[in-house]
Parts: C-alpha cells; structure tokens; sequence
C-alpha cells in the first residue's frame, strides 16, 4: 500500500472575481521511502496540492470539491480537526515555501522548533531544546546553539530555509511536504540537504514530495516526476523515463528550456514562450494549447485526459484496453508526436 | 535601551522647552489678561495686582522669569537677589492668577490623582473590553456575536462621550438605578464616568484589534504553526495575538492623550473635582500661571506614556531597534 | 515583461518583482479606479450610507425653505414638550420667521418659504426645549453647522495636512526629520488650549472689519489644529510607496521620476488622503461636539449639533430626565457619522486592490 494516495482532488478559491479553480483532478501516490517531485510554473498550483493535503488551505475562501487523500489507512479530508491535528507536523511535515513569511516574526528560532515538538511528544522544555538543536546542526546550521534564541529576522534567508526543514523533520514524520525547500540555499548547501533527505529516505523510509523549479535536482534525487500546468497534472511517471522522453509539449519545454540555460541552478521555468492562461477563466479544451507547438484544432476544444501515453489513441484506433494501472501518464492529444520529436532532437 | 532613553530624555528636554515657549507667547498673544475680567477693577488695583505678577515687565523678563529660578528685580537680570522666584525649572508654578491664595502647585495635587486615577481606570477598561470583544469576534469571524462587537464598537465611535455618558445615566442612574450621578470619593462613583471615558476607546481598540487579529489570522506564518499541529486556540493566544497587539499599542500614545481631553468632558458632566475644570477656566480666564502649568503637566504625561509605549512596543517586537529609531 | 530591458532581467529572479511587473501592465492606476468603484457600488451598506449622506446634505441646504418651526422661536408656554406619537397634524399656523443674522441665499430661502406656505408649520414632532424651541427644526438647522464645519475644517488639515507630509515624504533627509519633528511638538501641545487661543486673538473685538464670523474661524481653528495626523500618514505612504517593489520595478525599467510620481505615487496617496478625508470628517464632527460642550462652539441663539446634544445633556437632572433633548441630536449625529465612517471603511477596502492581490 502507499504512503499516500491522492485521488482527484479538485480545488477552488472563491474569489472576489469569481471562482478561481485552483487544483483540477489531481491524483499521485507516494510509497515510503520514496521522492515524488512536483514541477511546474509559479501559479500553477503546486503549494496549494501540497496546503490541501493537510487541509491547510484558508477556511471560507478554498472548497474541496472533490477528492480522497488516503494515509494510514484513513481519508485525511475527512478527519476531524482534532484527528488532523495528530496527523499534522507528526505524520505528515510541511516545509513552507517562503522563508520569509512563513516564520512567526515574534518568537525565536528555537522558540517554534521547540513548540513543534512539544506539540506531538511528552517532552521537557529542556529536552526539546536539545532535539531542536540537533535538528538544526542536521540540516547544517553552523552554531546551532545560538540560532536558537536569533529570531527570523537575524537570519539570512538560506538560514531560515534551513531552519524550517530542520523544524519540520525534527518530529519524525512520516512524510515531507517539501515547498520549494532549497530556492534560497546556494549549491553546496542544497546538495547537502538533498543527501539529507536521501538519508532519512533510508533510515526512515521517508517519503517526499518534493516542490521545486529546480530540474537538476530533480533528476538526480527524485525518483518520479509530476508536471503541474494551471492546476492540472499534465504529465507524470519515473524521472529518468519522463526526462528521456517527455511526451507533453510542456514538459518539453521546460526541459529544453532547462537545457538552453546549462541546467542553472536557478533555471526558472517562465521561459515557454506565451503567459499561462488567467486562472480565473481557463479556456475550455487543454490549457497550454495557447502556447503549444504541437496544438491541432481539436486541443482547445476538449480538456485531454490523464491517460497512459498513446493509450488513448491506440485505444479509439486499435481497441486496445486502456493500462490504467501504467505509472506514466500525460495529458495530451498529440503526445505521440511530441515523443517522437523529442526523441528525434535529441 | 539606555541609549535610546537618553535620546529620549534629550527630546523629552527639547519639546517640553518648545511647548512651554509656544504656550507662553501664545497665552500672552491673546487679548485681555487674567485682571480683565468681569469684574472692573479700580484702576490702581489692578496696576497693583499686574505689579504683583509681574505683569508689568518686559515680555523677554516675564518668559525667563516663567522658565526658572533667575535672579531676577525691577532692575533686570543678575540683580540683587531680592526676587529670586520659583520657576519651571524649579517645578515652581507659582501662584494662581485667578485664585489668588491657591498656589498652581497645590491645585494640581489636589486635582491631578483624581484625574490620573480616572484616566488610568479608563484605559484600563478600555483595554480589557476591547482585547475581549476582539478575541471573541476574531474567533468566531461572521458570527453573531462578531457582528454584534463590529455594531457596538461602531456605535462607540459615532457619539461624543458627553452623549455616551448621558445615555449610562439614563439608563443606570434613572431607568435602573444602581450608580450614583454625579460626586468622587466612593468606589461606585467612578463606576459611570471611567465607563463613559472609556467606551469610545473599547470600541476603537476592539476595531483595531479585530482588524489586526483577522490579518495577522491570514499570514504564512499562522498557517505555519497549523502545520505543525497547532490547537485553534494555540493559534489565536499564542501566536496571532502578539502581532495583533502592536497597532492596540502603538494606539495607546494617542489614546491617553484622548483620555486626557475627554476627562475635561466627563469630570464636568459627573462633579469630578479633577484637572479637568482647570483646563478650561484657566485659558478663558487668562490664568496664565495655571494655563502653564496644565499645559506643562499634559505635555509631560503624553510625551512620557508615548515613550512608554514605544519601550512597549520593542519588548512586544524583537524587530524594532530602538537606537536605530530614536 | 516585456517593459523590463533585457539586461535587466538577469536580477528579477524574485518572483515578487515578476509579479509587480505583471501587476505594473495590468493594474493601470484608471483601472484601480474603476475596479473601485465596482467594488463600493457592489456593497450595500456604502449604497445605503452614500444615499443617507446625499439626502442629509439636501435636507439641511434646504432647510430654509422646509415649513419647519423657527429654530429660534421661544415659546415658554410650551417648553419641555415631549415627543408626541402619533405625529399630530401639522395644524399650526403660527409661523413668525425669527432667525438670527441669515445669509442673503438663506434670507431669500425663508421669504420664499413664507410666500409658499405663509404661517403654516409642522407640529413639534420631536417635542421642544426648556425655552420652548422645537427640536426638530433645530437639529435640521444644526445639521447645517455641523456638516458645514465638518467640511472646511476637513479641507483645512487636507491641504495643510498632505503638503506638509507629501513635502517631508518626497524630499527625504535633513528636511524630513525637521518638518517630522516640528509634527511631534505639536502633537504634545494641547490642542485644546491653542483652540482657545486661536479663536480669542481671532474674535477679538479690535480685529475690526476684516473680521471673521465665529464660524468662519472655528471651521480654520479646527482644520488648525487636526491636520497633524494627515501629515503622518501620507507622509508614510509616500515612502511606503517609493519603496514598493511596484516604483522600484518602475525605475528598473527606466521610467522617469515626474512619471512614477504621476503614474504610481499620486494615485495611490489620492485613494488614502481620500478615505482619511472620510474618516477625518466623523472626528472633527466630534470635536465640534467636544468644543461647544465646552461652551466654545458656536454661539447662540446659532445651532449646531454638538449645542444641542450639550444642551441635551446639561438638562438631564435627577428630577426629570428630558431624554429626548439629549436622544435627538444625538441619533442624528451617530447616523451621519455611521454612513460616514461605513462610506470611508467601504472606500479604503475597495481601493486597496493591489494590496490585496492574491498570489
Ligand atoms: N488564498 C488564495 N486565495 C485565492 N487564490 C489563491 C490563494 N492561494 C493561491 N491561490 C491561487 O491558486 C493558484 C495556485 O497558486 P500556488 O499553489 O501558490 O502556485 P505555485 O505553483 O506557485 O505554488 C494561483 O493562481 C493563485 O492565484
Ligand atoms: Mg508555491
């Protein structure tokens, strides 16, 4: 059984201008031990998948259509908030995307690392100080000792990047919900985090997801890979396969567009020609078809399914039935030809 | 800290000393003077009180001899010690102008704990049903209970406190009499009028408490302390309510100085014998000791609780560096 | 984006800066605007408050010509006359225009009133005073005052008020903290005292012709003495605003400074000095309130809303309780300051656009 299973979540905001669908039928497992690696353009919905699994997401304004996210054997949408209270930073860890604003600015460092393991373990203020410090020299902090009582703002940002990782492993989850965790760290640093992670991988059988714009680590760490484009999954399916031959035009830009820039660290993934459609009002059929190379007629009339690569049409053509069990799968009409082209270029 | 106090102590020098100045070139400024008043005295008499005061010397001499304990005689400076007189350096007043045998030191002895422990008592109440109200309705945002705060701290906001006070009275001194109407000495005396004082301030710090605790509600770092597993309660105590806190404090500065204008409002309308009737019979009166030393005394109290609040307003917020900002 | 030149773009690798320059295109200042003005038009409390406002202002330019009761008619035979319910017909016709020293628009507002309804008034709806004067048509009268005070003086500390904070905002520096520090003196000053200072040399009886009336100068006294808030705050937006990343993504594109300052600074700092302007307008309305209290407001036999409510107020005692007195002016005061308060709150809520912008 998986970690976690994640089926056809949609999500919505309810906004001042209207409704704003935010995650459209998002579905992925994560087995233990394992790192699932979640890309795609700012926007495109990443960190609210990642907030809806806890049901972190703003009360009022975000509704959960639908969607089961199974854990341990129960749906964590319908836990109660006591219930989910056990499960979050305990079972399942969230590493906030911005580092800026996701530490209280008001209580030190060691303050909230203590707070987050005081919260799941019987533990003494002085016992939990220790933990915290540990947790800090692990994700590499040099003189963790007195980062404990600095507040967020003596800290650099790569200091407090490091500090919420440290904050959100030291309880032992059995999950990581990593958001963007090492965009403000620089190369030695992040490669030493990313080892850390394989580590508890290891020793823990932890499982990750991993958020990130950051394709070369992707590729050396995360076992599989999802693309998200404006809220929907557009391809999935192991790293290596999905990298040697991505089958959504998207996932070929970016990857091209990773290339182009000699896999930077910082490569950002803006580089597709074209803006991602207003999220407010999505166009009907595929929503990159807008900015795809490969868009026929049919591509902005029908939203294309979530299906094994070249299943579809060899199902409608051959009568073949459909591997519905198959870990790669992609989103797009004309995800035949963008195959044999990538493969063609390469 | 120290550094920032002793900054502070250098302003505190340099704005009591501009205070003092406006106030006395503008007490002069205006027409008429504390003997003209309803009463027309016999020429002779009043050249003897204005001789008595001082009155009749030069602008430059009356302003020093207003400021400190200079050497002063009819002869100018450095004379020959025989009017070697109080002064605001001296934390002298001087005697009243309109009551002659009162001294303005002993008038506000009297008067100024009276008006203190009213204003304090306001505040304080202000502080406990505003925090309260907005806590409750942050809780429970769109609730009954939340419109209902949202209702009355608008209503606190839209009358004056005269009118504020005026309804407590009819309702608990006429219709439901349980507080007295007007007199200071017992307890229940203050009842009415520190509620009255204070109300219009409960409803602005409930609004600017709700306001705060909603934004603060919708920060990164809330939704942070949710993943770590955070009780609701956790959340509204701990971590929302000390960034909520900030705007109520840095709102008491302008606030005590409100309760110090309302209180000339309010000890009217009750019979408080407090500063407050001094206030305003000594600038119509033209009572200039007594005009000086209330303006004195308001300067202090405000420049000394606003310092207080920004040393506050640092404990509360790690962020902020004193020396840096003074 | 593609404002940004391109060798810029190497240091925009914060997506906040992206952002501001997404918003730079598609957020133009007229359509802040607009998408204000959608926004107060979709709430109903500023559309009753908006509506409440516009017919106050109707009601009192016009109450000359209402056949109202004078506001200055003495009738001892009927003093203290409660409120009646129902309404008694407006039967009386013993209208005898008494007014203090009107306007000449005024003046020719009351014969006309007296050409169309000749002695005929309305009944003492709101009951009368201790001198017999009815109520109604003096909190009518005094609504007058009240707005017309609450008005200048809000100007007044308007532009003295956004000049001097605007003029400390943009040039910064050794000029700044000097105009700052001036602000902060007088914040220590009791307004009080130079209130009653301002309107003695200004009322002094030597001033001769060139002299104001006593309202002329409590509308400047006020205006005076309440702009030092102004000045704080748009002194804060404008440095809040040269640094936002929204100006700075601006310069980075090489806009020049008039054009920031016309594009970006202006609008923003109009949209605040705007609701602080409605929200300057309740508390100069109670500062009116607080003055004539103290017997330095207007003078009688003129009305304003802060007499009556002092009035109101002197005349409870503990045999009888005459609460309309104090109720009338009272629940006229609370609605007008409601509609503006709900009016400035709806405005400040609805131009905050781009600080509310969702990422
Ligand atoms: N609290 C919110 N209210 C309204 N819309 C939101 C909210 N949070 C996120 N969104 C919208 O959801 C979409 C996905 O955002 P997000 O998950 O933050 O993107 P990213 O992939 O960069 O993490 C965006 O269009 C964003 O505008
Ligand atoms: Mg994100």
């Amino acid at each position: 059984m998986s970690l976690i299973d994640v089926r056809h979540l949609r999500v919505r905001f309810d906004t001042e201008r209207g409704p704003l669908q935010a995650l459209e039928h998002v579905s992925f497992r994560i087995e233990r031990g394992e790192m699932l690696a979640l890309v795609g353009e700012s926007g495109s919905g990443k960190s609210v998948c990642a907030q809806a699994l806890l049901s972190l997401l703003p009360r009022g304004r975000a509704v959960v259509e639908t969607g089961e996210v199974w854990f341990e054997g129960r749906n964590l949408l319908t836990l109660s908030e006591r219930e989910l209270r056990a499960v979050r930073g305990a079972r399942i860890a969230l590493v906030p995307q911005d580092p800026g604003a996701a530490l209280h600015p008001l209580f030190t460092i060691g303050e909230q690392i203590v707070e987050a393991l005081r919260l799941h373990q019987e533990l003494s203020r002085e016992e939990a100080r220790e933990l915290a410090a540990a947790a800090l020299v692990e994700v590499g902090v040099p003189a963790a000792r007195e980062r404990l009582d600095a507040y967020p703002h003596e800290l650099s940002g790569g200091l407090r990047q490091r500090a919420l990782i440290a904050m959100a492993i030291a309880p032992r989850p059995q999950l990581l919900l990593a958001d963007e965790p090492t965009t403000a760290l620089d190369v030695t640093v992040q490669a030493q985090i990313m080892e850390l992670l394989a580590e508890l991988r290891r020793t823990r059988e932890l499982g990750v997801l991993f958020i990130t714009h950051d394709l070369g680590l992707v590729a050396n760490y995360a076992d599989r890979v999802a693309v998200m484009y404006a809220g929907a999954l557009v391809e999935s399916g192991p790293t290596r396969e999905v990298f040697r031959a991505p089958a959504h035009p998207y996932t070929l830009g970016l990857l091209a567009s990773a290339a182009s820039l000699g896999q930077r660290a910082d490569a950002r993934l803006e580089s597709i020609a074209g803006m991602p459609p207003d999220p407010l009002n999505l166009p009907p059929g595929c929503a990159f078809a807008a900015r795809c190379a490969f868009a026929q007629e049919a591509c902005a009339r029908a939203r294309p399914p979530f299906l094994p690569p070249m299943g579809l049409r060899q199902a409608l053509e051959r009568g073949v039935e459909l591997n519905l069990a198959a870990e790669r799968r992609v989103a797009c009409f004309e995800s035949e030809r963008v195959v044999s082209r990538a493969g063609a270029d390469s | 800290m120290s550094r920032f106090l002793l900054r502070r102590a250098l302003w505190f020098v340099v704005t009591t000393w501009a205070v003092i100045t406006i106030a006395f070139f503008v007490l002069r400024a205006a027409p008429g003077g504390p003997f003209s008043g309803e009463r027309k005295l016999h020429p002779s008499v009043e050249a003897a009180l204005r001789a008595q005061y001082h009155l009749d010397w030069p602008l430059w001499k009356q302003y020093l001899h207003t400021l400190g304990p200079l050497n002063l005689d009819e002869r100018g400076l450095f004379g020959d010690a025989s009017d070697v007189f109080g002064g605001l350096l001296a934390l002298d007043f001087g005697p009243s102008m309109q009551h002659r045998d009162v001294s303005v030191n002993d008038a506000l002895a009297q008067s100024l704990p009276i008006s203190i422990t009213l204003g304090s008592l306001a505040l304080g109440i202000a502080l406990v049903l505003g925090l309260g109200a907005a806590l409750l309705s942050a809780q429970f945002p769109g609730s009954r209970f939340d419109r209902l705060v949202r209702l009355a701290a608008a209503a606190g906001l839209v009358l004056p406190n005269f009118v504020i006070a005026s309804l407590l009275v009819l309702v608990f001194a006429f219709w439901i009499p349980i507080a007295p109407v007007a007199g200071w000495g017992a307890p229940r005396h203050v009842l009415l009028p520190a509620l009255a004082l204070a109300l219009p301030f409960a409803a602005y710090i409930a609004r600017l408490a709700r306001a705060g605790l909603l934004e603060t509600l919708s920060k990164d770092y809330i939704r942070t302390a949710r993943a770590k597993g955070a009780s609701e309660s956790a959340i509204l105590w701990r971590h929302a309510l000390r960034g909520a806190l900030t705007p109520v404090v840095s709102y008491l500065g302008p606030a005590a100085a409100g309760v110090l204008t309302g209180s000339l409002v309010i000890e009217r309308i009750f019979a408080i014998p407090g500063a407050g009737t001094h206030f305003v019979a000594s600038a119509l009166n033209r009572d200039y000791t007594m005009a000086m030393g209330v303006t004195v005394v308001y300067a202090v109290m405000v420049f000394g609780f606003n310092t207080a609040v920004d040393v506050a307003y640092t404990l509360l917020d790690p962020r902020l560096d004193l020396e840096r900002e003074a | 984006m593609s404002a940004v030149p391109e060798q810029r773009r190497s240091w925009f690798a914060d997506a906040d800066f992206e952002l501001a320059l997404v918003q730079l295109e598609r957020e133009r200042p007229q359509s802040l605007w607009r998408a204000a003005r959608e926004r107060l038009r979709r709430r109903a409390s500023v559309r009753w408050s908006l509506r409440f406002l516009i017919g106050l202002c109707l009601l009192s330019f016009l109450a000359p010509l209402l056949p109202l009761p004078s506001p200055a008619a003495i009738n001892l035979a009927n003093a203290t006359l409660p409120p009646q319910l129902p309404w008694p017909a407006p039967g009386a016709l013993d209208f005898e225009p008494q007014y203090w020293e009107l306007g000449p628009l005024d003046a020719q507002m009351v014969s006309l009133r007296t050409s169309l309804f000749g002695k005929w008034r309305t009944g003492h709806w709101l009951g009368t005073d201790a001198l017999g004067r009815d109520v109604l048509a003096r909190v009518v009268w005094g609504s007058r005052t009240s707005l017309l005070v609450a008005l200048c003086a809000a100007l007044t500390s308007l532009v003295i008020g956004a000049s001097w904070g605007a003029l400390a905002g943009l040039s910064g520096g050794r000029v700044d903290n000097v105009l700052m520090r001036i602000v902060d003196v007088l914040f220590a000053v009791p307004t009080i005292f130079l209130v009653i200072f301002l309107l003695s040399v200004l009322d002094a009886p030597g001033a001769g012709e060139a002299r104001l009336s006593r309202e002329q100068i409590f509308f400047l006294v006020v205006g005076a003495v309440s702009w030092l808030s102004m000045a704080r705050v748009v002194r804060g937006q404008v440095l809040e605003l040269e640094r936002s990343a929204f100006v700075e993504a601006a310069r980075a594109a090489g806009a020049s400074t008039p054009w920031i300052l016309t594009r970006h600074i202006l609008p923003n700092v109009l949209g605040l000095v705007v609701v602080n302007l409605t929200l300057t307008l309740p508390s100069v309305i109670l500062y009116e309130a607080f003055l004539s209290f103290l017997g330095l407001g207007v003078e009688p036999p003129r009305v304003s809303w802060g007499l009556l409510a002092a009035e109101g107020a002197e005349a409870l005692n503990p045999l009888e309780s005459y609460a309309w007195l104090v109720l009338a002016p009272g629940c006229a005061m609370a609605a007008t300051l409601l509609a503006l308060s709900t009016l400035g709150d709806g405005l400040r809520d609805a131009l905050s656009v781009t600080e509310r912008h969702e990422r």
